[in-house]
């Protein structure tokens, strides 16, 4: 398969992506090439040129080149993706989106703000937050991913439960398509219910209809106030059963973090942050509104926790206090890193009354599949991070790491719930993409992108199940799980 | 590294992205091979897998990194990026080789204390008679067998007359002083200790002046202070891959400072005190690790040991502080140099926005990336005077010639004393008051103002 495969591009070709962007912005040797062929998970295919461009005009000037070409092309935000998103698995051009970070308008008068897709979600959040506005999407990597890469992603965080997804704060798009035409979708209101709801098409597209070249989002009024709460249970079912009597007594809480026994115990080894290691499940609760109700609603949820049966409920109003509250959430994930050489993350996520059944069947596939797999996640929304715990380097814990993978997305599925949350479908839950779609709704999707992409350059081997993909066609491919340089980059100089 | 230690630390990385994040060089350039996360991966596909062929441009990637230490600061896995950017130098200069100007300065001239004399003393010549850059390094190449090339002598201030060796010989002893700094009774005082005085190639050649008021404030503390014999401390060609030079000059280093047999070893130069706290690592003898025990930063040993406040007079100056990777990240140094101006009476502090991104300098990144360390020291720059400040106080030469530098292309020149500098004022005010016998309220410093001026 990829190992054989001639590059994507020629000289000629490199020369007029050259005549667009001028030569700096075009790489082409192998070691400039490979940062751009990994992502967050364990897989890398080096394109065969990078393009980095800066204003929308190139965007659509390479795309109309590759078009021409047909050189396959994979837009490229921080490559923070869990899916293997911007990974170009048929090689061609990376076109890197990073360096178009302009926030072109903030609008206090309309509440929103139009940026360029290179903008960093969290740099867009402090500047509207310095003003007494709120973009709320808040996937944990806002610190370095960019808006474009939420937006293909339709990205959401611990705030999802109150404030919901990336798709929620999108008003309109400018997107160039495969072909290099520019389109606008959506506007500047609120309200637009003017034609099929193109905006919301191109959300979470993950790169295969457009390349977002301009975003409007939709920004809130900051909250004023905020309480946080920790609360330690013996188990699942209380925290569970914590978790749905905050909802019926009519609280929407702006954060519902759950965490297992193991999460607490090495978050604890990690930090320090005195957690009770008794208990058998943790929830991090945070609600937020005006200062005055502060007190009465940080009172009524301990009262929830206290009588699902919680051994300790912790209250915080000062947001030093919160800051350590969350700190025990927040270094969850490097902490847990260390449990094992490799972490495999995954995304699943259930209607919220299915979440205390979910975990016990998770727990149950690891001791399937003979690996330990810890449990956390977003309670309030029932999108659950199950970690399986293995090593990449050991061919028989990877192959068991993948059954339990699959073991995962089969109990999902049939507790009514979806394969990813937040995280995407890309190559690493293609090939499990069946599970949820029936073929019709699988064609009508390939439908779509071809009409969009009749020649298929863009982004492609993503989303259905596919022969490039490196995991599924002809079984695991033990040289990208353990990250080898995949062969698109190991084995040739490039063109 | 061992390769299991290697294999450990690259499989750490979990690809996340967090590096990107407050990496200077990525900042300015939005270009993903520079990064951490790039650097770390190629040197898995390298080392680990060891299925990669090399080309040319991985000199490039290599060298586009200030070692600065953010990444790994930012990292959750506590990878530390530069680590991987030097074992990719040392690649580079296994398999590429060195570049000229890089061979002649780590093996021609810095291993040799003279050797660095002649280069400064042409260096000097050169700009004292106003020779262009280009002629400039003509002269200093002849004659300092071939080596600084036109950027270093473009990237140096104006020299002093006499460097700080020349006013302290090798091997002088310098016992405690008086109060005033002068040797009266005191030097016949049994001294607190025997310190070993480190002052690297820069705070020699350069800036003397940090040297001289490290001198005398550690003798009106009433230590002895010895100038042992020195060379470079190895930093610049551990950076730059040359492990081999490396270990030379720290070779020569712990020989000679072992025979200053001292009770600690007193440095003013954040990265020589990085580069001699790691000659235990580099050199693995128990010989070196006793250097290594032994090195102590100037910031941190005042505040840790206590000084003399009450010889403390005023100066009055507003005073920003920038913190030199060195100090902050590499040697865990974070808040004792401001300490130091803390104590100093009238003098007001302001801290400046990001004071602990690096300034750009990294040794020789500046000539290197000349155009980088141009845009990153800018920032510093603006940020250094948005405090308004008379002076951007560092804690090492070499970020001390970078902040100079770009705070005048700024427009505002701001001088970038060592903190110390400042003390050893702020008891020369402290003297003046006393000679002018000005009453002297008990609750407060000498109230003697001197005029202050920030060079
Ligand atoms: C530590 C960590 C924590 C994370 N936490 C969360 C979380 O809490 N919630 C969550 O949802 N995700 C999370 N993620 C996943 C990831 O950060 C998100 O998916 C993010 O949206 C990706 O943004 P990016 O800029 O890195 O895009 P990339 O990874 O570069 O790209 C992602 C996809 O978007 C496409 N793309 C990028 N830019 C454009 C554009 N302008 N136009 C069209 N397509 C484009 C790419 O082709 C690719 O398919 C996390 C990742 C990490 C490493
Ligand atoms: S070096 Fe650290 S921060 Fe950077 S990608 Fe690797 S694990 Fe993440
Ligand atoms: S050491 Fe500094 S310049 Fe180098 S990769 Fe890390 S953060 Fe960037």
């Amino acid at each position: 398969m990829m190992a054989n495969r001639e590059p994507a591009v020629d000289r000629a070709f490199l020369k007029e992506l050259t005549r667009v962007v001028g030569p700096d912005r075009v790489l082409t040797k192998l070691e400039s090439r490979y940062a751009y062929g990994l992502d967050a998970t364990y897989h890398q295919a080096a394109p065969d040129v990078v393009v980095r461009v800066r204003k929308a005009d190139e965007v659509s000037r390479v795309l109309r080149l590759c078009h021409r070409e047909g050189v396959p092309v994979t837009p490229r935000g921080a490559g923070t993706s869990f899916s293997g998103g911007p990974i170009p698995l048929a090689g061609g051009v990376s076109l890197a989106l990073q360096g178009m970070n302009r926030v072109l308008e903030f609008s206090p008068g309309d509440s929103l703000a139009v940026v360029e897709p290179g903008v960093v979600t969290g740099d867009l959040q402090r500047l509207v937050e310095a003003e007494g506005w709120y973009y709320p999407p808040d996937p944990q990597s806002a610190d370095f991913c960019t808006i474009g890469g939420n937006i293909a992603e339709n990205a959401s965080g611990p705030h999802g439960v109150k404030y919901g997804s990336t798709r929620d704060y999108l008003l309109g798009l400018e997107v160039v398509l495969p072909d290099g035409e520019v389109i606008t979708v959506g506007g500047r209101t609120i309200k637009n219910v003017t034609g099929f709801d193109l905006t919301r098409l191109f959300c979470s597209s993950e790169g295969m209809l457009g390349v977002v070249t301009k975003a409007t989002v939709k920004l809130i009024p900051r909250p004023e106030s905020k309480v946080v709460l920790l609360a330690f249970f013996k188990d699942w079912a209380q925290g569970g059963r914590a978790v749905a009597d905050i909802f019926a007594a009519g609280i929407l809480p702006t954060t519902l973090e759950i965490m297992d026994d193991v999460s607490i115990r090495t978050v604890e080894e990690y930090g320090h942050f005195g957690l009770r290691l008794d208990a058998g499940a943790m929830l991090l609760i945070e609600v937020d509104g005006f200062i005055e109700t502060m007190d009465r609603q940080g009172r009524a949820v301990s009262a929830i926790c206290e009588k699902a049966g919680a051994m300790e409920v912790r209250v915080a109003h000062d947001p030093a206090r919160q800051a350590e509250l969350w700190k025990a959430r927040k270094v969850l994930s490097p902490a847990t890193s260390r449990l094992a050489p490799t972490r495999v993350s995954e995304d699943v996520t259930v209607p919220r009354s299915r979440l205390p059944e979910l975990v016990v069947r998770l727990k149950e596939v690891g001791k399937e599949v003979g690996l330990p797999i810890i449990v956390f996640g977003h309670a309030g929304d029932g999108n659950l991070h199950p970690g399986i715990l293995t090593d990449e380097r050991d061919p028989d814990k990877w192959a068991r790491a993948e059954r339990a993978v699959e073991l995962c997305f089969k109990h999902t599925i049939e507790l009514g719930g979806t394969l990813s949350g937040e995280h995407g479908v890309g190559f690493m839950k293609s090939p499990f993409l069946p599970l949820e779609y029936g073929e019709r709704a699988i064609r009508l999707m390939k439908d779509l992108k071809g009409a969009v992409d009749p020649k298929g350059i863009l982004n492609p081997g993503k989303m259905f199940p596919d022969p490039r993909n490196p995991l599924r066609a002809g079984g695991p491919a033990a040289g990208a799980a353990v990250g080898q340089p995949g062969p698109a980059g190991g084995e040739r100089h490039g063109p | 590294m061992d390769p299991e230690e290697l294999e450990r630390r690259l499989i750490d990385c979990t690809r996340c992205g967090t590096c990107l994040k407050d990496c200077p060089v990525y900042h300015e350039t939005l270009d993903e091979q520079y990064t951490a996360r790039a650097r770390v991966n190629l040197a898995k596909a390298v080392y680990y897998h060891g299925r990669f062929e090399l080309g040319e441009g991985l000199r490039d990637i290599a060298e586009a990194c200030l070692l600065c230490r953010a990444c790994l600061e930012a990292c959750p896995n506590k990878v530390d990026g530069p680590v991987f950017a030097r074992l990719l130098r040392e690649r580079v200069v296994e398999r590429f080789g060195e570049t000229a100007m890089r061979r002649a300065a780590f093996r021609g001239v810095l291993p040799e204390p003279g050797r660095v004399g002649w280069a400064a003393v042409a260096v000097r010549a050169a700009q004292r008679t106003g020779l262009d850059r280009f002629v400039g390094a003509i002269v200093t190449g002849s004659l300092a067998t071939g080596s600084l090339a036109a950027g270093a002598l473009g990237a140096l201030p104006r020299l002093p007359a006499r460097p700080l060796t020349r006013i302290h010989r090798p091997g002088s002893v310098l016992p405690p002083a008086d109060r005033d700094g002068t040797d009266g009774p005191a030097s016949n005082h049994r001294p607190k200790a025997r310190l070993a005085y480190f002052h690297g190639c820069l705070n020699d050649r350069v800036f003397p002046q940090t040297g001289l008021a490290v001198i005398d404030v550690l003798r009106r503390n009433g230590y002895e202070v010895v100038v042992p014999p020195q060379n470079c401390c190895g930093l610049p060609a551990s950076a730059g891959g040359d492990l081999a030079a490396a270990r030379g000059m720290a070779q020569a280093n712990v020989e000679a400072l072992g025979r200053a047999v001292a009770d600690w070893l007193i440095t003013d130069c954040a990265s020589c005190g990085s580069a001699l706290r790691e000659y235990g690592d580099l050199l693995g003898t128990d010989e070196a690790r006793a250097i290594s025990a032994k090195a102590r930063d100037i910031n941190e040993f005042l505040v840790t040991e206590g000084f003399d406040r009450e010889g403390l007079g005023e100066v009055a100056l507003t005073v920003t502080y920038h913190d030199p990777c060195h100090l902050k990240r590499y040697q865990d140094i974070p808040a004792q140099p401001q300490a130091l101006l803390a104590a100093i009476p009238g003098l007001v502090f302001k801290e400046m926005r990001d004071a602990a991104v690096c300034c750009g300098a990294a040794g020789s990144f500046v000539l290197t990336h000349p155009d980088l360390a141009g845009r990153i020291g800018a920032r510093k720059a603006a940020n250094a005077l948005a405090t308004g400040a008379d002076a951007v106080a560092t804690a090492c030469p070499s970020c001390r010639m970078q902040l100079e530098r770009v705070t005048v292309r700024a427009g505002r020149g701001l001088p970038a004393p060592h903190p110390v500098e400042l003390l050893a004022r702020s008891y020369a005010a402290g003297d003046a008051c006393r000679r002018e016998r000005t009453p002297v309220d008990p609750a407060r410093a000498c109230q003697a103002r001197t005029k202050a001026s920030a060079g």
